[in-house]
């Protein structure tokens, strides 16, 4: 498995500096790694918190082979950027699964993918062509269980939400955040959404500044 | 109005016309009876002017018989009335018998007592179970209900037989040789798998979301799942995900099984029937607020086999107890136990012993709830556990013939044996996995005829009860002869065979020549105290041709009570003649009996059934029938019955206080929750039942004229207020004299059997207390008025309660034996009591009687009776 790699860095937009775990997989990877393997980043859903990295590398590392691919895995996750929830992967573009595929269709193979490991706990979309300072940080208060799967449940609700680039949620701290495209999405509908899934909202306070992800 | 005189010349031309009728049953008659039975007073609508004597009627015989003990019993002429002097009354007395007896001898002669009857559902499933060694198989189901005569489906009467069984017969054999027969060189491997409640498929994930189950881990909160709050957690599927659920933890319930709430181990769905290993580990607590304390003793949890049904998602599927268990506090125990699983079943279990609280609707949900709880930490399920490969049920029709593959190149004229492929339903969510082979196994015969011949031979006569001809062998081999033409494999071609011989007469039916010999004889008392068929050492003995020799028959029945397979015989008797099959017949109403539950009722059942055995074990007099000063009860029916010192879920002998009035069948929670409607008691229903199943002297159903009494729960009227109206009416007085007097003592016990002194009302009355009501229990109901107990019987002897009845009634020992001989004869025979029987019964019982009268003494007296011998 994994034999033949090549890289062909291929980005939606500019790359990011690779971080130190793209360079330990990279010394991971074989040796005889060849020239057709590709790179692609994307944005990833499901990235709440911070403990979500592990589990994103542990279920990338299981991820099942196609459903045509008579060879095993073909896909490999490079690198995770929890503050921006930019994932790269890598894939050998020769390879049964994606040889002469586009990129939408390479796209949705790895979505596929991605959401059979995690049974739905992970997707992958295409960047946004919005800069990381163009978009609005809201933060919402709200109450509740310290449960990772009360998090999720508040984050699948908001990032399900159009407009909203990627979110965090914290019911021990007692807030989701979300990094919206103010021109596409705004609070009142956060809020609106979360207290239609039954989340208890805490009323907006004015004197808390917009966190930045740990 | 006629005069008297015209009366007595019609009447006597009447009885002229009958001239059988001996005289001096005539001169009694149309002195003694006649002046109030006669055309136009009818009195208990009996017109003994228009009965005649023509006893070759059955109603006309039942009529005179039931004149032979009314006059016999002393009951009439009544006390009121002129008697006549003791020679004339039994001159008539046995004048009448003789007639009745001739009449008797007559209409059964050359056909014996009991016609020819096929096997009840019962004994069908268990000679089934037993002849191919698989013990849980299930399938009273697959065949229609028997009908029910003299109180026992096992009466000839009740066995109709029409198409629709055929047709089941068929299904239901094919249903066992599917799971008997080999079709692999090797058993499906021993898979152990641990499951959990939390696993994926069932409930309990669900149900902690809302508070009514919180996980535990270390005896505390599991921090990484908070019990639900003011907050429930939110999104099942996001948790599932998150996989919140495949943890370790102890699952805390505190919410009961009902209709829309259920605890299933879906880790474990069975693939291959069989034997398996279960074992549970369990523990009680008490929730306070979040905090895990000492629970309050030990809770009981309900283990039980699930049979998942694809229309069930959702809702409960059927289900069997298993056993109930203690869960010692903040001490888990494992309870192990061996058990038949059937196809797509699984474990299931119920925090029994607890209320019915519901968490989800409170307000604070679990950190606001304080009560006991049950933990479940996980379920090992280990199999399917094979002794020997092939299985012995296997062996029963193919011996020790190999298996081998089977490959149609080699056999392109034989066609390949059918198998059924693995389907991986929905409902299959069990980590245990199927275990294919590969190719197709099947029996090798290389002289099929002659294999044929010797599996047969061992087959027929084990599956038919006695020995076989060689002419209907031979029947059986042609089959197979003519399968094995037509293209059949040997396994196909003896399969067709087997399952013939499991839908013939011979099967179907009990064989019972006029006179019993031996191997009949061994069948009777296997069907009786095993509801099955006779094991090795009866047939063995049988054939020896010493079962009739005292000692050994004696052995015999000995042997029979002691085996685990007595426990058919007594739970299907009870069934009957308790009527415990009708237990949960109806729902008790939840604000007048808050406390009911399906544990209580449970163990009122397990209460009896273990009594029964105690009476026989112990050889305890027929008076224990309506008394006795010790109990066979577990920790709830103790409570129920305010007894205490009782502790867990397994029921043991108990002596009763003094004070008790419990003892007895009579005061069973079992029969007097049977005897009642979920609302309110009748003394007549009561009553009616232990003049009929506890004394053996049925009442006359009650006209259809009369209308039922109407319960009253409002608190404003008693019962016995209403049946003194109902009892003004002369027409009605005669009987209910008779039948209301244990049920007026009965009513000291309410439609669950729990004592009372006041009716309970839902809307007059006093608050009531809470007595010996679990404290998480809600209390809606009131105190009505008090309960009278006290009552007259028809002999004008009065009682103040029951004991005082009871004291009365177990001064008849004599005839609380009889009615036990006669209800074990009706049920081991299949035939009622004929009147040319009673004296055999007599015999009997003073045979029992000299020798101390115990239950076990009469039940070796009524196995060596004639009436048990003959057919």
């Amino acid at each position: 498995m994994n034999a033949g790699r090549r890289f062909t860095v291929v980005t939606c937009r500019p790359a990011l500096p690779l971080t130190s775990l793209t360079c330990a997989l990279a010394l991971w990877l074989p040796a005889h790694a060849r020239a057709m393997d590709t790179e692609v980043q994307y944005r990833i859903s499901g990235l709440f918190q911070p403990d979500r990295v592990d589990d994103l590398r542990r279920q990338a590392g299981v991820l099942p082979p196609p459903v045509d691919a008579k060879t095993a895995v073909e896909v490999t996750l490079v690198d995770v950027r929890y503050d921006t929830a930019v994932v790269m992967f890598r894939y050998d573009s020769q390879s049964p699964s994606f040889k002469n595929r586009k990129p939408d269709q390479v796209q949705e193979q790895i979505n596929t993918l991605l959401r059979t490991a995690s049974r739905g706990g992970f997707g992958i979309a295409a960047l946004n062509p919005l800069a990381p300072e163009q978009l609005k940080a809201e933060r919402i208060g709200i109450a509740g269980h310290d449960c990772k799967g009360c998090n999720f449940a508040v984050y699948r609700e908001v990032a399900s939400l159009d407009g909203v680039d990627h979110a965090i949620v914290s019911y021990k701290e007692g807030h989701v955040t979300a990094w919206i495209d103010p021109t596409k999405t705004h609070r009142d509908a956060i809020v609106a959404a979360l207290r239609k899934k039954g989340v208890d909202v805490i009323e907006p306070d004015a004197s808390q500044t917009p966190p930045t992800k740990q | 109005m006629k005069s008297a005189l015209t009366l007595l010349v019609t009447s006597l031309t009447t009885l002229a016309m009958a001239a059988e009728m001996p005289a001096p049953v005539r001169g009694l008659v149309e002195q003694r009876c006649l002046p109030c039975h006669n055309a136009d007073d009818k009195q208990g609508s009996l017109d003994l002017s228009a009965l005649g004597f023509e006893l070759s009627n059955p109603r006309t015989f039942a009529q005179w018989a039931k004149v032979f003990d009314r006059v016999a019993d002393g009951e009439m002429p009544p006390e009121q009335k002129d008697r006549p002097p003791a020679h004339e009354r039994d001159a008539a007395l046995a004048a009448l018998k003789h007639a009745l007896v001739a009449a008797d001898d007559a209409h059964l002669a050359g056909k014996g007592r009991t016609a020819l009857r096929r096997l009840t559902r019962v004994e069908y499933e268990n000679t089934m179970r037993d002849l191919f060694d698989m013990p849980g198989l299930a399938l009273q189901a697959l065949l229609p209900p028997d009908g029910s005569v003299n109180g026992f489906d096992k009466n000839s009467e009740a066995l109709s037989i029409s198409h629709v069984n055929l047709a089941k017969y068929i299904e239901a054999a094919d249903h066992v040789l599917d799971r008997a027969i080999a079709t692999r060189p090797r058993p499906p491997r021993v898979q152990r798998t641990r499951t959990s409640l939390l696993n994926r498929g069932g409930q309990a994930p669900y149900l902690s979301m809302q508070g009514d189950v919180v996980l535990l881990r270390d005896f505390k909160p599991d921090p990484a799942y908070p019990p639900a709050s003011e907050h429930a957690h939110l999104d099942q599927g996001a948790h599932e995900v998150m996989e919140c659920f495949e943890t370790p933890s102890s699952v805390g319930i505190f919410r009961r099984e009902d209709e829309s709430v259920n605890y299933y181990f879906r880790g474990h769905t069975t693939i291959y029937p069989g034997r398996y290993r279960v074992r549970i580990s369990t523990w009680a607590f008490h929730w306070d607020k979040g905090e895990v304390r000492a629970a309050r003793g030990t809770e009981a949890l309900r283990l039980a086999a699930v049979q998942l049904t694809s229309d069930g998602r959702g809702g409960q599927h059927p289900n069997a107890t298993l056993g109930y268990f203690g869960a010692p506090s903040l001490q888990p125990a494992v309870h192990e136990l061996e058990v038949w699983f059937n196809e797509n079943e699984i474990p299931g279990c119920d925090v029994a012993s607890l209320a019915p609280v519901a968490n989800y609707s409170l307000k604070g949900r679990a950190m606001a709830f304080t009560g006991p709880g049950i933990a479940v930490d996980w379920v090992d399920v280990e199999g399917p556990l094979n002794e020997i490969w092939p299985p012995r049920s296997h062996r029963v029709v193919f011996g020790d013939l190999p298996i081998e593959e089977f490959v149609p190149q080699d056999h392109p004229s034989v066609r390949t044996p059918s198998r059924v492929p693995f389907e991986k339903l929905w409902l299959r969510l069990g980590k245990n996995v199927p275990d294919p082979v590969v190719g197709i196994w099947t029996v090798r015969s290389d002289q099929p005829l002659a294999d044929a011949d010797t599996l047969l031979s061992h087959f027929l006569p084990k599956a038919f009860r006695r020995p076989v001809s060689d002419e209907t062998r031979n029947r059986y081999v042609g089959l197979v002869a003519e399968r094995l033409k037509a293209g059949d494999c040997f396994e196909s071609a003896m399969r067709s065979a087997v399952r013939a011989a499991l839908c013939s007469a011979d099967f179907l039916y009990h064989y019972e020549p006029p006179t019993l010999d031996d191997r009949a004889l061994a069948n009777r008392l296997s069907y009786f105290l095993w509801n099955s068929l006779p094991d090795e050492e009866l047939t063995a003995v049988a054939a020896s041709g010493t079962l009739r020799e005292p000692h050994t028959l004696h052995a015999q029945v000995s042997r029979l009570l002691k085996d685990k397979r007595s426990s058919r015989f007594v739970e299907d008797f009870l069934g009957q003649w308790l009527k415990l099959r009708g237990i949960a017949a109806n729902d008790p109403d939840k604000k007048l009996y808050p406390e009911f539950s399906p544990y209580l009722q449970e163990s009122m059942v397990a209460e009896t059934r273990a009594y029964f055995r105690e009476l026989l074990d112990r050889d305890l007099d027929a008076a224990h029938v309506v008394r006795s000063d010790f109990a066979m009860i577990n920790e709830k029916l103790a409570t129920h019955y305010g007894i205490s010192g009782v502790s867990g879920p397994h029921i043991r002998r108990v002596p009763l206080p003094a004070e008790c009035l419990r003892g007895g069948f009579i005061t069973q929670a079992a029969l007097l929750k049977l005897t009642a409607n979920g609302t309110t008691t009748s003394p007549v229903p009561r009553g009616a039942f232990v003049m009929d199943r506890l004394l053996g002297r049925p009442p006359d159903p009650p006209p259809t004229s009369v209308p039922a009494v109407e319960p009253d729960v409002r608190g404003t009227t008693t019962i016995r207020d209403q049946l003194a109206q109902h009892r003004s009416d002369a027409m009605c007085a005669g009987c209910h004299a008779k039948i209301d007097p244990a049920g007026f003592a009965l009513e000291s016990f309410d439609v669950i059997g729990g004592l009372r002194t006041r009716y309970r009302s839902l809307e007059n009355g006093d608050p009531a207390p809470r007595g010996t009501i679990d404290p998480f229990i809600g209390i809606g109901f009131k105190l009505g008025p008090a309960v009278d107990p006290s009552g007259v019987l028809p002999d004008g002897r009065t009682f103040a309660n029951i004991r005082e009845l009871q004291a009365q009634l177990a001064a008849d020992r004599r005839g609380l034996l009889e009615n036990l001989a006669e209800q074990w004869l009706v049920y081991s025979t299949g035939r009622a009591i004929a009147f040319r029987d009673r004296d055999a019964v007599e015999t009997l019982v003073t045979a029992a009687e000299n020798q101390g009268g115990g239950l076990r003494t009469l039940l070796h007296a009524v196995v060596a009776s004639e009436l048990f011998a003959t057919r």
